[in-house]
């Protein structure tokens, strides 16, 4: 049965806000001016994080860090969307990768320990895989589909994808997209023994994976133009032209260039893009990665496709590997190009295999406001 | 015009048994399926028992049951897609090109099992000499990879954790993904296994009961923990019928919400489940009148069969008397993140069969819930209510006041 052919959706998806709580900067326009600096060192720990600003700090005196810097940076997103949008029709996806792994773990030794009297009722709160999308929601007043979203460290960016769908589905008229990681001790003893993080203290010369970074990076998404009516009067930011997800089943072979080929191939002609007109935030982010992803390029290029106009490594070179978060500021990243004019694709290949390709560029008029 | 969505494969395995049969003749049966619990060392807790599941090699004698180093959790899953996807006659030939067959889990846990298993280890044998291995496979990831490979479901693949209704959610969100066009097949469900990490955290809360799961009585205490995996193979229907597939059901309408209200307790008036509810009855384009069937999310604590009973008042109002309704965790327990797709599979049996497979244990309906119809068993001088609907609806609340709510029609 061949592939379905899309409805031609008159109204566009559009990004009207954009939060940013990372070690380097906080903000999106403060992201993007680090970005553009000369690379220096990589920042990957939050030092000093105020809480107290949060909307009903008192309440999240319990959370755990990932839920206070994703709050943060929600809070930051909605403010540049603005207001004007009812609870109901405001959903959410969210993502983390770790999330309260740190809590869990040390619930777990607790149990070991203990048994039953190790049992806390604030760690296993707090520690449900949850949590943040139930602190978003009752803080930010978004009532409408609320979901989070495991599945690794792309799991933020296929956000992106079922918020699409929620909007052009009419489940709700703004989706608050975002991904948030904290620090996690036991991720940094276990990752850097599988090539997927640098281990503390070494070199930046080691020939394998990156240092654990943390933080939160949130999107709003709205759906402009066409039958969609306005939401809101904020400026959109970026359209969503395109995006896809696949499953690999190793980041290595010649499977996985053709899959990763046919992905690129796919996206930007539902996009209507060609790939020598894009900035491509690239996803390297290890060895394996980075040879996938060279040898896609190498292919699509002989293949007469040309090359990327620009590849970028910036975001993991600023702040290291923050898993789901960090394929999201790939998309604050390219919001700044797509602000210049040009197109701009985000790639994201997890350690598990997982490849996902978004294109954006700038809105159509009918879909602009502000 | 919007595309129909059908139900073409299912997979279920619970303490009820293994496939849509057994799980079936086990309602029927109306014999609960608690156990004292073997997976942990269930003894030092007040709480012994629970709804285990037998092993999956026992579960799916002589299938290939992924990785040696795969946890109970995964291996069960592995075997319940196999089933739902022999069932819907995909797993040996699928005409759907790879990167259109998409996969959708619900779950809370998903390899915590093997989490357990590391910190075990590590507390016997030291950090330095812990088998990290099991911690690597501990991301979500992990077992999406797994499960892609083996059933070459190359799409999209996400775990959908919004806790107890997780399994719902995932079914929520497949149902947009074919509407939309952008999958083909989208393989959906939830899991969860029997986990020391919940019967702790949930004893903790108090939410568990000493004396049994008695959704919706005066009196009632709490809880039991069971373990749950359940699949559904999703299909636009059109396509269902092209290729001579059967039909169980359509999958008519589903919604999520949230509370906004609190990280582990629902709103006491049920405002977010009764808007989910409604928004679940309006994309499947019915009346609340026209529901035949409602599961329950019923999972016997005071405040989660309170808030659930004013949302079905709000939202069914006058009718809510004459819509019969159950809570089958009185027979498996409390899945988790698999009770929505668990729930959802038995929804479709009932809707098929033409039953409603009544709530075991109760007596006495608790009296400030007056109007529910709430089928009861031959221990309370009831039993299986025949019926006769059109379509079934099934409930799924959970922490972090996540919603979601399932519409399952007649082809």
């Amino acid at each position: 049965m061949s592939a379905r052919a899309m409805e031609p959706a008159e109204a566009a998806i559009v990004v009207t806000g954009a939060g940013v709580v990372t070690a380097a900067a906080r903000g999106r326009a403060a992201f993007a001016a680090a970005l553009a600096a000369p690379a220096g060192e990589t920042r990957t720990r939050i030092e000093g994080f105020d809480a107290s600003t949060l909307p009903e700090a008192k309440s999240l005196r319990r959370a755990t860090s990932h839920v206070l810097f994703g709050i943060a940076a929600a809070v930051e997103a909605l403010a540049e969307a603005g207001g004007g949008m009812a609870p109901e029709e405001s959903g959410l996806l969210l993502a983390s990768t770790l999330g309260a792994a740190g809590i869990s773990y040390r619930l777990w030794q607790e149990l070991v320990k203990s048994g039953p009297l190790g049992a806390s009722p604030m760690l296993f709160s707090e520690g449900v895989p949850n949590a943040l999308a139930g602190h978003a929601a009752r803080l930010l007043r978004l009532l409408g589909p609320g979901h989070m979203l495991g599945g690794g460290s792309d799991a933020g960016l296929r956000g992106l994808a079922v918020g699409r769908d929620l909007l052009e589905c009419g489940r709700a008229r703004r989706v608050l997209v975002g991904a948030a990681e904290e620090w996690s001790e036991i991720a940094a003893r276990t990752y850097p023994r599988f090539g997927v993080l640098r281990r503390e203290g070494e070199s930046r010369r080691a020939p394998r994976g990156l240092p654990q970074g943390e933080g939160a990076a949130m999107l709003c998404l709205e759906r402009r133009g066409g039958d969609a009516g306005d939401a809101t009067r904020a400026p959109a930011l970026a359209t969503l032209r395109a995006i896809e997800s696949i499953q690999l089943d190793s980041l290595r072979g010649v499977a996985a260039v053709d899959a990763l080929v046919a992905l690129f191939e796919r996206t930007c002609a539902a996009a209507n893009v060609k790939l020598s007109e894009l900035y491509l935030a690239s996803a390297a982010n290890s060895t394996a990665a980075d040879r996938l992803e060279a040898a896609a390029l190498e292919r699509l290029a002989a293949a007469g496709a040309g090359a990327p106009r620009e590849v970028s490594r910036r975001v993991r070179a600023l702040g290291g590997e923050a898993f789901s978060v960090t394929p999201l500021l790939q998309v604050v990243e390219a919001l700044a190009v797509v602000a210049a004019g040009a197109p701009a694709a985000v790639l994201s290949l997890s350690p598990f295999a997982g490849a996902t390709l978004a294109v954006l560029s700038s809105p159509p008029p009918s879909a602009r406001n502000g | 015009m919007r595309e129909e969505v059908a139900v073409t494969g299912i997979g279920i395995v619970s303490a009820l048994g293994v496939g849509p049969a057994a799980t079936l003749a086990a309602l029927e049966r109306e014999a609960p399926a608690f156990r004292d619990l073997a997976a942990f060392d269930a003894a030092r807790y007040d709480v012994k028992r629970g709804g285990e599941a037998i092993e999956p090699e026992e579960a799916f004698p002589g299938l290939d049951l992924g990785p040696r180093r795969a946890d109970r959790a995964l291996r069960h899953l592995i075997g319940t897609l196999d089933q739902a996807l022999g069932d819907a006659a995909l797993r040996d030939a699928n005409p759907y090109a790879p990167h259109r067959r998409e996969l959708l889990l619900g779950s809370t846990l998903v390899a915590m099992l093997q989490a357990a298993a590391f910190v075990h280890d590590e507390a016997r044998i030291g950090p330095e000499r812990a088998p990290y291995r099991q911690l690597a496979e501990w991301p979500a990831e992990a077992a999406l990879r797994h499960a892609s490979r083996r059933f070459e479901l190359r799409g999209l693949s996400l775990v959908v954790s919004n806790a107890c209704a997780s399994g719902a959610a995932s079914v929520a969100l497949a149902l947009d993904r074919l509407r939309r066009g952008r999958a083909d097949v989208v393989v959906t469900g939830g899991f969860d296994p029997v986990c020391e990490y919940t019967h702790a955290g949930f004893g903790s809360l108090l939410l568990l009961s000493k004396s049994g799961c008695r959704p919706f009585q005066a009196g009632r205490e709490g809880m039991l923990l069971g373990e749950g995996y359940a699949i559904l193979v999703l299909e636009r229907l059109a396509d269902a019928r092209k290729r001579g597939a059967r039909v169980h059901a359509l999958a008519s309408g589903g919604a999520v919400t949230s509370d906004g209200f609190h990280l582990t307790q629902p709103d006491p008036e049920g405002r977010g489940a009764a808007r989910c509810i409604a928004a679940a009855l309006a994309d499947a384009r019915i009346a609340p009148g026209d529901v035949g069937y409602v599961n329950l999310h019923g999972t016997g604590t005071v405040f989660n069969d309170l808030s659930e009973y004013r949302a079905l008042k709000t939202v069914f109002g006058d009718v809510l008397p004459r819509i019969p309704m159950s809570s089958t965790k009185s027979y498996l327990g409390h899945a988790l993140g698999g009770a929505g797709a668990v729930e959802a599979v038995i929804s479709i049996l009932a809707l098929n069969a033409g039953i409603a497979p009544p709530t075991l244990n109760v007596g006495a309906v608790d009296p400030e819930m007056t109007g529910l119809d709430l089928v009861r068993g031959r221990d309370a001088g009831g039993g299986g209510r025949p019926i006769d609907a059109r379509a079934v609806l099934s409930n799924s609340f959970g922490f972090g006041g996540a919603n979601a709510a399932l519409v399952f029609a007649r082809p």
